[in-house]
Order: structure tokens, then C-alpha cells, then sequence
């Protein structure tokens, strides 16, 4: 395939990249082995299944695509709607981790993945590193 | 013959400029439903059979004839059956087309020589559609009609709940808009595409033949 014919999130592997450059774990050994981005990524196209049933219900007998293993297996997702899975799938992934600020950042990218689903605008993602401590007034 | 791939391609791009976040996939499923009512109340789509009848002997009126359309379809209604020397026949449709299987006609009269018939039909699209889903539609569609489809396209569109193009106010006018599309191509069926023609036509056998009701005239006019 020429560089002209490729295109951004066509297989299973490019998701788990992209996923795990958001992730901030691209040097093994990885914090997030690739079965669970894999996991990940089979929830996050149930979740686009209830949002967006036209994606899949004309295709595959209405069944939602499972994926195994992370390799050059294509996806059948439309161009304008792959982008909103890679952030399904890191959502998923911090949603596993206890600290507050994964929270709010798998909240974030939760919301992101819905709207760019449902509607047109980006939520801006929101979550990192806490702010410096409020200091009393008065 | 179907449609034009370069007919559909801009349709389908003028679509998804209108429909920011529609999938390609809901567009042409949507689709199915505007040819299917477009088709079934215009009666614009038509197709004129050659179907051999065979006499009988003894004359028999339960025959049924198989009707089928070549040029893709699903056949909803029958026009009008002609013998071989162009007279119209009575014939109706016990059948309509079914994904089953084919319509069927039947004769009014029997039939006392073998001779091929000339069925005019009315049909509709069907599925299953082509492989990359694009309904079975004819060629003149799109450049014809392109417009009035446009607009049940995003009138229904709009119409669903929960998108990003949801607008039960637009979609109310352009399903307006597509209503009046149909009765256009309706009217314009019924007058076989002609401009200027009169769909009705004064009966054949009460024509006069002179000015004067019953008394022949020298170089009658008839009318």
C-alpha cells in the first residue's frame, strides 16, 4: 500500500498506538499490557454500538466487531468517527486506575468519545496535574 | 439501467456537507425508506414486459403469467395489458412482487391464439440492495429528481432523535419540500414526460364525427 493509498486508524494496531501515545506508555515493559487496551477497545465499540447504532447494524449482520489480538486486522469504522474511538478506548483504560486525576481524566476522554459520536464540537479534555493549594483570604 | 456512480457520488457529498456526523452507512439506509416512498406514490418508475400467453384449451381463466422486470425492482402495480394487435385486454395482479417471488397476472378473458402481450407495470425499489448498499434505483432518478430526493433525505435524517444534525423544524420543511417533489413527478408520469399534453383523454368509443351531434358532415373535424 503507497503512503497515498494509507489512511490514519484503518487497523486494530494503529488504535492501540495512537492510544498508547495518549496513555503516555509507548516503552515497554507497558503499564497497559496490550489485552487490556484490546479489552478497551471491544467495550468502547459496545458504548459506540448504544450511541450510534447506524455504524454497525448495516453491516456484519448487526453484529458488533470483537478483535483479539493487537494486529493489522482492519476495522470497518468510517473515517469521521475513528478518532472518537481511540479516545473510547483510553477512557477505558484509565477508568481502571485508582488515582483522582485518572478519573477525571478517563471522565474527560468518556466525554470526549460521546460527543464526537452524538454531536459536532469537541468537549475540551480537562484533568492533570492538580493546581497549587488555595491559600486562605482574610 | 442503475444509477450513475458519478450521479450518486455528488448526491451523497451534497448529503454529507448538509449532515455534519451522519454516516455513510445511516445515509444509505435512510435512503432505502425516500426511493421506497418516493417510487410507491409518484408511480414514476415504469417498464413495459413482453409476456408470451398461451391459448388454452378448453378455455381456461385461472392462468396465471409471471411478471418479471429487467431492469431491476420490485413490480407494485400494473398498468395496462395490450394483445398482439395492441387492444387492451383486462388483467389485474393477484401478486404483487414479493421478496418471495415474482408478480403474477391474470386475465380477465381467455386467450384463443398464442400471441405475446404487452405489460405495462409500475415498480418500486426492493432489496436486497447492491453490495455497497446503494439502493436499487434507475439511472433517470438522480438527474431527474435529484432535488426532491435531496430533500426526503434530510427531512427524515433530521428527523432522527439524538444526533448531531437532529432539527425537527428543517426537517419539517424539507419533508414538505419532498412531498411536493413527488406530486410533481407524479404528475408529470401521467403525462408521460410530456409538456403541454393533457393526461385525460375524451373517451374514443363517444367521439363525434362532425360538428353537429349524429348528422354527417362533408370533411367532418373530429376531435
Amino acid at each position: 500500500m503507497s503512503d497515498r493509498d494509507k489512511e490514519p486508524l484503518l487497523t486494530v494496531a494503529d488504535y492501540i498506538t495512537d492510544a498508547r501515545r495518549l496513555l503516555l506508555d509507548q516503552i515497554e515493559p507497558f503499564r497497559y499490557p496490550d489485552d487490556d487496551l484490546i479489552t478497551a477497545f471491544n467495550l468502547a465499540l459496545l458504548e459506540g454500538r448504544r450511541l450510534r447504532p447506524d455504524l454497525f447494524v448495516y453491516r456484519n449482520n448487526e453484529k458488533v466487531p470483537y478483535y483479539g489480538i493487537n494486529d493489522g486486522e482492519e476495522v470497518p469504522m468510517e473515517r469521521q468517527f475513528r478518532m472518537s474511538f481511540v479516545y473510547g478506548l483510553v477512557a477505558h483504560a484509565l477508568l481502571r486506575d485508582e488515582e483522582d486525576v485518572q478519573d477525571d481524566r478517563a471522565n474527560s476522554f468518556m466525554t470526549l468519545f460521546q460527543s464526537l459520536l452524538t454531536g459536532i464540537k469537541m468537549t475540551p479534555i480537562t484533568g492533570g496535574t492538580p493546581g497549587a493549594p488555595q491559600q486562605r483570604r482574610g | 439501467m442503475p444509477m450513475a456512480k458519478q450521479d450518486f457520488d455528488r448526491f451523497m457529498n451534497q448529503v454529507r456537507v448538509r449532515l455534519p456526523g451522519a454516516s455513510d452507512a445511516g445515509i444509505k439506509g435512510e435512503l432505502f425508506e425516500v426511493f421506497s416512498e418516493f417510487f410507491e406514490d409518484s408511480n414514476s418508475w415504469t417498464e413495459t414486459l413482453t409476456v408470451p400467453v398461451l391459448a388454452s384449451n378448453p378455455p381456461t381463466l385461472n392462468v396465471l403469467y409471471s411478471l418479471l422486470p429487467q431492469y431491476g425492482g420490485r413490480i407494485i402495480r400494473l398498468i395496462g395489458a395490450w394483445d398482439a394487435n395492441s387492444i387492451p385486454q383486462a388483467a389485474f395482479l393477484p401478486q404483487q412482487d414479493q421478496d418471495g417471488g415474482p408478480a403474477t397476472m391474470q386475465l380477465v378473458n381467455y386467450v384463443t391464439t398464442n400471441q405475446n402481450f404487452t405489460v405495462a407495470v409500475i415498480k418500486n425499489t426492493c432489496l436486497p440492495t447492491s453490495h455497497d448498499m446503494i439502493p436499487v434505483a434507475p439511472e433517470w432518478l438522480l438527474p431527474r429528481f435529484g432535488r426532491y430526493i435531496l430533500d426526503g433525505i434530510l427531512g427524515k435524517m433530521m428527523s432522527q432523535p439524538g444526533k448531531s444534525y437532529t432539527d425537527d423544524k428543517k426537517s419539517q420543511y424539507h419533508l414538505q419540500r419532498f412531498r411536493v417533489g413527488i406530486a410533481m413527478a407524479k404528475t408529470q408520469a401521467e403525462r408521460q414526460f410530456t409538456m403541454g399534453a393533457q393526461s385525460w383523454r375524451y373517451p374514443r368509443q363517444y367521439r363525434s364525427h362532425g360538428q353537429r351531434g349524429g348528422i354527417w358532415v362533408a370533411n367532418p373535424t373530429t376531435f
